[in-house]
């Protein structure tokens, strides 16, 4: 019961940890030459990698013409990133697809507006503005009739009746 | 084309403020073989809206509301029926319905001073 559990043991440890544990990263020796690995200090017993895992910067003649997939590829990543990597880039996109089906909308409820409103009240504006000037020119004509002595609309009518029958 | 002058002809003659114009009218208007002539003038005198014109159309037999032509009475009848003062077209109808001689002029009457009333 010698090891039995005692707060006031415990107490310096949770305060001053470091002075009691022993930094396991302290036991493992680092990797020689350019290579950096993560897992070298964490003390899981696996396999380290000694060599970088990242392509080197020294190029090959054939890299110096990229392949179109690679292109692709790159283009497609550079896309991807840029709409995880900036929201309001992404932000920006849907507003612009919000602003383009606004004025999708907008331009199809004018066109409707116009086809089914205001054609047609343009046209019977016209045809009103029409019958009023018929109306006004044919009352124009009969005053002019109306100022002619009785007799002469007498002989005037019994003419016409003439040559319209 | 000289249908639409004598169409001119006949309201220029319903607005003249000379009596003579009734006479023309019912001399000429009235007794035409055409129905649209005929219909144009009973409008006309209906327009005039006096004493002389109205007793034209009311009546006389086979003229205005006793127009054979059932499209020249009726529209005699709608032309009564949107006059603004009707007092002297039913003075007169009163006086046709009580008075005239013949008895389908007197039903005739009757029929449109109904109407009238009613309107």
């Amino acid at each position: 019961m010698a090891n039995s559990f005692q707060i006031s043991n415990v107490i310096p440890r949770l305060f001053n940890g470091s002075k009691y544990e022993t930094d396991s990263r302290s036991t493992v020796q680092p990797v020689k030459g350019n290579s950096y690995n993560p897992f070298a200090k964490s003390n899981m017993k696996v396999d380290v990698l000694t060599a970088d895992v990242f392509e080197t910067t020294t190029f090959t003649g054939a890299e110096k013409t990229p392949s179109i997939s690679k292109i692709k590829r790159m283009a497609s990543t550079f896309v991807g990133s840029l709409g995880e990597a900036f929201p309001t880039f992404r932000q920006g996109i849907e507003n612009i697809a919000a602003f383009c089906g606004r004025i999708k909308n907008g331009i199809t409820g004018a066109w409707n507006y116009l086809s089914e409103t205001r054609v047609p009240s343009i046209m019977d504006a016209g045809r009103a503005i029409k019958t009023k000037w018929e109306e006004a020119h044919y009352a124009k004509e009969v005053n002019m009739y109306a100022a002619k002595p009785v007799t002469e609309l007498h002989d005037l009518l019994i003419e016409s009746l003439s040559t319209a029958a | 084309m000289e249908m639409d002058k004598v169409r001119k002809i006949i309201d220029a003659l319903s607005i003249h403020t000379d009596p003579e114009s009734i006479n023309v009218l019912n001399d000429v208007g009235t007794n035409s073989a055409n129905d649209e002539v005929r219909e144009l003038t009973s409008r006309a005198l209906v327009k005039k809206n006096v004493h002389d014109s109205l007793e034209v159309v009311i009546t006389n037999q086979g003229k205005g509301i006793n127009d054979l032509s059932t499209v020249v009475a009726m529209s005699t009848i709608n032309e009564l029926l949107s006059l603004e003062d009707k007092t002297e077209a039913i003075n007169i109808l009163e006086d046709t319905v009580n008075n005239h001689s013949e008895e389908d002029v007197r039903d005739n009457a009757r029929s449109v001073k109904a109407l009238m009333a009613l309107s």
